[in-house]
């Protein structure tokens, strides 16, 4: 019992002491700021209109940004800090989807578009390519006043 | 006041029914064609008095009208209460409306005696465009609609907009949009008329021109506006808002550059008319993705009243372009074929597929949450990493690509025209990358960037060079009176190649930022100091300030060469949650430093900041300006083209020019 209310109050006064800790600039806490924002810079804040936990303004997003830092001090991977971020507010709060499922879908279209765009480029160019030029169609026949200028225009060249 | 811009809209909705069918008779009977133009510009009438019947309303305070009384509020600067007119929903449909009333009258102006045959179907195409909005204005989401009570107070504007960038970003950025209709007109009138001859090219060129600068204005302002207000130290963050301002953009630019083709060679006539097809159908999009909430939520979308009839719309539009599309499949054949890679008209192609690829990359990401949200029932974030993994290839060929096509010639190049060409600046590119290796830049991203920056403005330095020369041995003019030459009596080539020199100017910011920014997150105590790059800032403590609408906190950061910077940070009354942030950039030709304020303790004896230090931004506004003065002076009539024009009002002939290495 003892060792339970110990392990409470343990548990109870970590944050705030992350939370001391943390305004103190040492060189391990500066590590852990940046760990932080780096795993805040791949949260997107769930308030905000396509803003990341790190760079919102919001209040929700200052708490979170706590919350990562707390979980850091205490041991927290960064795959554990994403995860439980994931499993409170879904897959949305990635800045990208996993690359697994249907989620594949997102790359290989525009991989697969910019190919057939190829494959349609290529084949508008190679089928024409050496073809001598059309005459234009626009370019009417010559009548026999063009013929008899064009005659005497040659004569007068040489 | 509520009731006059009610009716207003009515009867312009009214006249643009009639302005369409009247068109519609008048392509048989001059009279009525005649009576159509006049429907337009009663109409243009219209909307311009219902539009500042709302703006009499906010400016009076006028708050028995809803619209009046959720986005603005006594305490508001007048300037705010004015742009609160296109702050929401209604308000930015009704300014939509008015500017396509405007240009639409613009259009009638310019072009009614030079285009006679063609300008009933233009009008009548406009006139069931604005049908449309004026529906939605008049019976769905009027702007006019009133309280049942009386309200002191109105709501006030959200504070992010509270932003002198607010004043004129959302207006150029729906101008933009709208400006996409004229082209889209014309190319629909063309189909319907049949006249798909030279003319109506000539006067789509300008006009898509026109939609190309105000866009860029805008998608510049939007940059502008993100980097000194939304605090990420960024100034493009791929959010759906920009993708959708961004994809006409792109068709648009696809379509300016592949029109030249058909201009020259007579060729890709199906293809350009579906690049302005897209462009319009994507603005539409655009401004129904950002209008409708599908964005926050698919369920948003089934909810908001104007979300399927946009939805019916778009398809309408794509039916109908299709439609006609194959109905005129037989008189667009084109009159010439590709011959060789090595073409000025093949590297337009190359240009349509990759600006192509990028705009269906964008629309992809952009989408995509909403499919998925849609079918699987689960919503999904995609963010910047995609949409830079996937562009950033696609945008180094698209800069590789811009360098290549102005020295090739149209047809076929020669192999000792291709060496004369580009030895030099590939040379030039070369001794580039080796002194960037040498001093150290390593980044693959950034050397192939800069590389690709080095040998487009070779290739433009090369190209003035040219026509500088050959201009002065045939006017005998000093060189830079010859320089100035070039942009007179060949403003659309050398006013293209401004363009192209602005976007260099904008990619030497774009990769500087992308691959070398610097960023920190600190916690300072009062009296404590952190560095960023060449950086040291010292915390010296916090203030606040408080006024009618918010609470401000200062902080004071001194720098080694002893000025104070004042990050802050607004807490405003009407949304706590949501504070905004008072960004400061001390800004250089070389790099920006860019601080932001985050949290404080209670007692303020600490606080956090994030800093950032951008390389080259300030290069990206300087770019955007080239941009947009080079597209003007692309588009400026020439004297010489405005008196041939005015004689001769018929059907120009295509000109197929024999192929010369261009001068």
């Amino acid at each position: 019992m003892r060792l339970a209310v110990v392990a409470l109050a343990l548990l109870l006064l970590a944050p705030a002491a992350a939370f001391a800790q943390s305004y103190t600039n040492q060189p391990s806490t500066q590590a852990l700021d940046d760990q932080a924002l780096a795993i805040a810079n791949e949260l997107q804040c769930p308030v905000c209109e396509n803003v990341t936990v790190a760079y919102s303004g919001s209040t929700l997003a200052a708490q979170m940004r706590q919350v990562i830092r707390e979980k850091l001090a205490e041991g927290w991977t960064r795959d554990q800090i994403i995860q439980y971020f994931v499993d409170r507010y879904g897959e949305a709060i990635l800045t990208q989807p996993p690359k697994r499922g249907l989620n594949l879908l997102v790359w290989l279209l525009p991989v697969g578009g910019v190919l057939a765009g190829l494959a349609v480029l290529g084949t508008v160019l190679w089928s024409r390519r050496g073809a001598p030029a059309a005459l234009p169609a626009a370019v009417p026949p010559l009548t026999e006043e063009d013929e008899r200028l064009l005659a005497q225009a040659l004569e007068g060249a040489d | 006041m509520a009731e006059l811009g009610a009716i207003a809209l009515v009867a312009a909705f009214v006249l643009a029914c009639y302005g369409t069918v009247a068109a519609g008779v008048g392509t048989r009977l001059p009279e009525v064609a005649l009576s159509a133009r006049n429907a337009l510009l009663g109409m243009f009438g219209l909307i311009t008095l219902a539009s500042l019947t709302l703006i009499a309303g906010f400016l009076s305070h006028n708050y028995e009208l809803a619209y009046v009384a959720e986005h603005s509020s006594n305490e508001m600067p007048p300037a705010y209460v004015i742009a609160a007119f296109y702050s929401g929903q209604q308000g930015s449909l009704l300014y939509w409306c008015w500017t396509l009333a405007i240009f639409s009258a613009l259009v009638v102006w310019l072009s009614w005696r030079a285009n006679r045959q063609l300008m009933p179907y233009v009008v009548g195409v406009l006139c069931a465009m604005e049908a449309f909005f004026l529906f939605l204005l008049a019976f769905i989401q009027s702007p006019f609609a009133t309280l049942p009570f009386h309200l002191d107070n109105g709501n006030g504007l959200n504070p992010v907009l509270q932003d002198k960038g607010m004043l004129i970003h959302p207006p150029m950025m729906l101008m933009g949009y709208m400006s996409w209709s004229i082209p889209f007109a014309f190319a629909m009138a063309a189909l319907i008329s049949g006249r798909l001859d030279f003319t109506w090219l000539r006067t789509v060129r300008r006009w898509s021109l026109a939609a190309f600068c105000i866009q860029s204005i805008g998608l510049l302002l939007g940059a502008w506006w993100a980097y000194h207000v939304l605090g990420w130290g960024g100034y493009w963050g791929w959010d759906p808002v920009e993708n959708a301002a961004f994809m006409p953009w792109l068709a648009g630019t696809a379509f300016l550059h592949s029109v030249m083709v058909q201009e020259r060679r007579g060729m890709l006539k199906v293809w350009n008319l579906t690049l302005l097809m897209l462009a319009y159908l994507l603005a539409i999009f655009g401004t129904f993705i950002v209008r409708s909430g599908i964005l926050t939520s698919v369920h948003a979308f089934a909810l908001s009243s104007i979300g399927p009839f946009f939805f019916g719309w778009l398809g309408l539009t794509i039916a109908t372009s299709i439609g006609l599309l194959l109905w005129r499949l037989p008189r667009l054949q084109g009159e010439a074929h590709f011959e060789s890679l090595a073409s000025r008209e093949a590297s337009f192609l190359f240009n349509n597929w990759l600006l192509i690829a990028v705009t269906f990359a964008v629309f992809w990401g952009t989408v995509f949450p909403i499919i998925s949200e849609a079918v699987r029932g689960e919503k999904i974030t995609v963010g910047p990493p995609f949409f830079g993994a996937v562009n950033g290839p696609i945008f180094l060929a698209l800069m590789v690509t811009m360098g290549i096509g102005p020295l090739l010639p149209w047809r076929r190049a020669s192999r000792g025209l291709f060496v004369r060409n580009f030895l030099k600046p590939v040379t030039a590119t070369a001794a580039a990358v080796a002194l960037m290796l040498a001093l150290g830049i390593r980044n693959p991203g950034a050397v192939l960037g800069y590389g690709a920056c080095v040998f487009v403005f070779a290739t433009l330095v090369f190209e003035f060079y040219r026509g500088t020369l050959a201009r002065r041995r045939v006017t005998g003019k000093a060189t830079l009176g010859a320089l100035a030459d070039l942009f007179v009596h060949h403003n659309r080539r050398y006013g293209g190649y401004l363009v192209h020199v602005g976007v260099v100017v904008v990619a030497v910011a774009i990769v500087g930022s992308h691959f070398y920014q610097l960023q920190r997150q600190v916690s300072l105590e009062r009296g404590q100091s952190a560095a960023i790059g060449n950086y040291r800032l010292t915390f010296n403590g916090l203030a606040s300030v408080r006024d009618a609408e918010k609470s401000t906190t200062y902080a004071a950061l001194r720098l080694d060469d002893g000025t104070v910077i004042h990050p802050g940070k607004s807490v405003w009354a009407r949304d706590e949650k949501n504070p905004t942030s008072q960004i400061v950039i001390r800004s250089t030709p070389f790099e920006d430093l860019y601080v932001v304020l985050g949290d404080w303790t209670p007692d303020q004896s600490a606080a956090t900041f994030l800093l950032f230090v951008n390389p080259m931004v300030a290069w990206l506004w300087v770019g955007g300006v080239i941009v947009v003065i080079g597209t003007v002076v692309t588009a400026w009539p020439h004297p010489q083209m405005r008196r041939v024009q005015a004689a001769r009002p018929a059907v120009i002939a295509p000109k197929h020019e024999p192929a010369v290495a261009t001068v």
